[in-house]
């Protein structure tokens, strides 16, 4: 590394030259810029996670705003799966969420065993899912929103107006937990670890499933349904079975719900409802799994916190959605991939700039132009890192494009993937 | 017209053929008064390269999409290798070798290049519906759709977003796209359409480098470019097949450069055919074509 440098800095111009520092410094830049790239999303991740961790700790109101936060998260992180991947926007979630829900409540409430209870519920949600979105994935735009928009007004209804099961508008209690072993939810922060350990579980999965061949075929299916018809995909299958995983996760989430608030009533699937899930996952950014789960934190904040201090917190929140839109199409997280943006401009000025003539020349293929080395590491990229290290000057070639080289495989690994989006995003 | 294999210069007219690679039966389409397409009967055999030519509107594209399965036909049949596809959706015939392009180009507009032809390659495979592995690291897949978009100038734009292709880029991704599902026959939809004719030249040699067993059935209107590739040639006008033959034969039909050399010609013979009741006229007219043929 330090050879690189040196050399940049004895073939080059002096530092600070016309633009370009080729100075030690600059090397060390690009150095901790490339080597930060990979491991920036992990690293947040695991902080993230740390955080939450000392945060439940305690009993207080923060837990239970971050448990709501959490629950909410899974079910407008599956929300946008279907609508951010397959182009889905579906205005029934609550009430998806609401059967998982009622699903354990009602079966603990005929004397079921906590943890029959819970699979009630996700069976209920599963075999609804499944039988509902052969209607469902029948429809495309603004059918679909409409569809399912009344699927969730009747879930509600039945759960307001079908007193002899539902209890009506006072809602039922659920006051016993499961437990196995040394797991019980029963305490207090069991049941907060699980709920954190349940949301990573969803989170991963979904970012799983968003890279997979599935969920390039989602993005085909948004971007040009007759297209991928036409490549020999049966989109309508892939269209329900990304259907039938989105309101499986809701469903999840449901039964965290019920065991965190101890309560389900027909309020929490209401319209309203429905809607603000739309709006975590349009503030959070559609079309990137995390966005929305930092939607679901603001709308949370919204909701529990301003509301105590200004009255008028929904008005905010409006005026907060209109803002967004307006200048952040890819929402919160549509920020935060811009500063992902910056050092990778960063890095390809570093790159490109130390050193013209025949080393820059040598360079550029394999690092300036990172996209293109990052996913040619999977076929022609060998040999591309190759040529140009052994092409241009011997001790120069050799660093830099050996760097590149390094940076292109993980790149075009898991770690690779907010990158390349980056790329992608307006 | 060097590649033209021996066998496909009799493939589009002879009926005898005992397995034509695509055969259209009688078909019609009727969109509500309007009819689109009307009595067409094909017979492309395996390994032929095959034109449709016809004025705008003569119903090329709503021919493709019956043979696709974009549409179903009102009556008729298609038959692909002798197998009776007429009620398949476009999926299950693209799994039996049936491959497209369309007119208006649909590439994957905010896919990658990389993306668009990973997609392409895993159209008829099982691994479609992986849940759990990344499509990255499909590593077969990727080198594949690199060497895909190396054969034509594509390799440095693997990681550029479809929409930002030039248009010249983003028809030969369309045709790539087709192309990776190694389809046995071939739709292509005015692929020339809107080219630079540098670009035309492009089209026409990747076009004519496809592998000698692959059957081509190709709309287009640039005469020039279609007598470079294929061998024979079906005229559509007003829904009808008007001609049928050898593109040769086809090029110097009267009635074909009537059709195409403009409502002008025909239109300074007021006494010549019957040409003020066209669509009277037309289905009267294949006999005359295959007399030609």
């Amino acid at each position: 590394m330090t050879g690189g440098g040196g050399e940049a800095s004895a073939a080059g111009l002096p530092a600070g030259g016309p633009g370009v520092p080729a100075s030690r410094r600059a090397a060390l830049t690009l150095l901790v810029l490339q080597r930060s790239r990979p491991l920036t999303g992990p690293v947040a991740g695991l902080a993230v996670a740390v955080l939450l961790i000392l945060l439940l700790q305690g009993n207080g109101f923060t837990s239970t705003l971050i448990l709501d936060m959490l629950v909410y998260a899974i079910a407008a992180m599956s929300l946008d799966f279907l609508g951010g991947y397959a182009g889905l926007i579906s205005l029934g979630q609550a009430g998806f969420l609401g059967v998982g829900a009622y699903g354990v409540a009602i079966a603990e409430a005929h004397f079921y065993s906590p943890w029959a209870a819970v699979g009630i519920g996700l069976g209920v949600v599963l075999a609804l899912g499944l039988v509902l979105g052969i209607v469902a994935v029948r429809v495309k735009g603004i059918s679909f929103v409409i569809i399912t928009l009344a699927m969730g007004q009747v879930l509600w209804g039945l759960a307001y107006q079908w007193v002899g099961l539902s209890e009506g508008d006072n809602g039922i209690s659920v006051s016993v937990l499961p437990s196995i072993g040394p797991l019980d939810l029963n305490n207090g922060l069991t049941l907060r670890m699980t709920v954190l350990a349940v949301f990573a579980v969803v989170a991963l999965l979904l970012v799983t499933f968003t890279r997979s061949p599935f969920g390039l075929s989602l993005r085909g299916l948004r971007s040009n349904e007759a297209r991928l018809a036409a490549l020999g995909y049966r989109t309508g299958l892939h269209r329900y079975v990304a259907w039938v995983i989105a309101v499986f996760f809701t469903g999840v989430a449901g039964v965290l719900y019920v065991f965190v608030n101890q309560l389900i009533s027909p309020t929490t699937m209401d319209f309203s409802a429905n809607g603000l899930f739309v709006m975590m996952v349009v503030l959070g950014g559609l079309g990137s799994i995390w966005g929305p789960a930092l939607g679901a934190v603001v709308i949370v904040l919204f909701q529990q916190e301003l509301s105590i201090y200004v009255s008028r917190w929904q008005t905010l929140m409006g005026l907060t959605l209109i803002a967004v839109v307006l200048l952040s199409p890819g929402g919160f997280w549509g920020l935060v991939r811009a500063i992902g943006r910056r050092r990778d401009a960063v890095i390809t000025r570093l790159q490109g700039g130390p050193g013209d003539g025949r080393a820059a020349a040598g360079r550029r293929p394999a690092g300036s132009a990172p996209p293109p080395a990052g996913e040619s590491a999977d076929g022609a990229g060998p040999a591309d890192g190759a040529g140009p290290a052994d092409g241009a000057g011997p001790a120069d070639g050799a660093g830099p494009a050996g760097e590149a080289g390094l940076d292109g495989s993980p790149l075009a690994s898991g770690a690779g993937q907010p990158g390349t989006e980056e790329g992608r995003a307006p | 017209m060097t590649a033209v294999p021996a066998d496909a210069r009799d493939g589009a007219a002879s009926p005898g053929d005992a397995c034509p690679a695509l055969a259209a039966d009688h078909l019609c389409r009727r969109f509500r008064t309007v009819t689109a397409v009307e009595d067409v009967s094909l017979r492309v055999a395996p390994g032929a390269r095959f034109g449709i030519i016809g004025p705008n509107g003569a119903g090329k594209t709503t021919l493709f999409n019956l043979l696709s399965g974009e549409l179903r036909p009102t009556t008729g049949s298609v038959a692909l290798f002798g197998r009776d596809i007429t009620r398949m959706r476009p999926y299950r015939r693209a799994a039996l070798g049936l491959g497209r392009t369309f007119q208006i180009t649909r590439v994957f507009s905010d896919l990658t290049v990389l993306e668009n032809l990973t997609l392409a390659l895993h159209g008829l495979s099982p691994t479609k519906l992986s849940l759990l592995r990344p499509w990255r690291s499909y590593r077969s897949m990727t080198a594949e759709a690199a060497e895909f978009a190396a054969r034509f100038g594509l390799a440095g734009r693997l990681g550029a977003v479809a929409a930002e292709l030039s248009h010249g880029e983003v028809r030969e991704l369309e045709v790539l796209l087709a192309l990776a599902l190694k389809p046995r026959v071939l739709l292509l939809d005015e692929p020339a359409a809107g080219l630079s004719p540098a670009e035309r030249v492009d089209i026409q040699v990747l076009l004519r480098s496809l592998p000698p067993e692959l059957t081509l059935v190709m709309i287009e209107h640039d005469i020039d470019l279609l007598r470079m590739v294929v061998d024979s040639a079906a005229v559509l006008h007003l829904g009808a097949l008007v001609a049928q033959g050898p593109i040769r034969e086809i090029q110097d039909d009267e009635q074909v450069r009537e059709l195409y050399l403009g409502r002008a010609a025909a239109g300074r013979r007021p006494a010549g055919p019957p040409g003020a009741a066209p669509r009277d006229h037309a289905p009267g007219t294949p006999p005359e074509g295959g007399g030609g043929a």
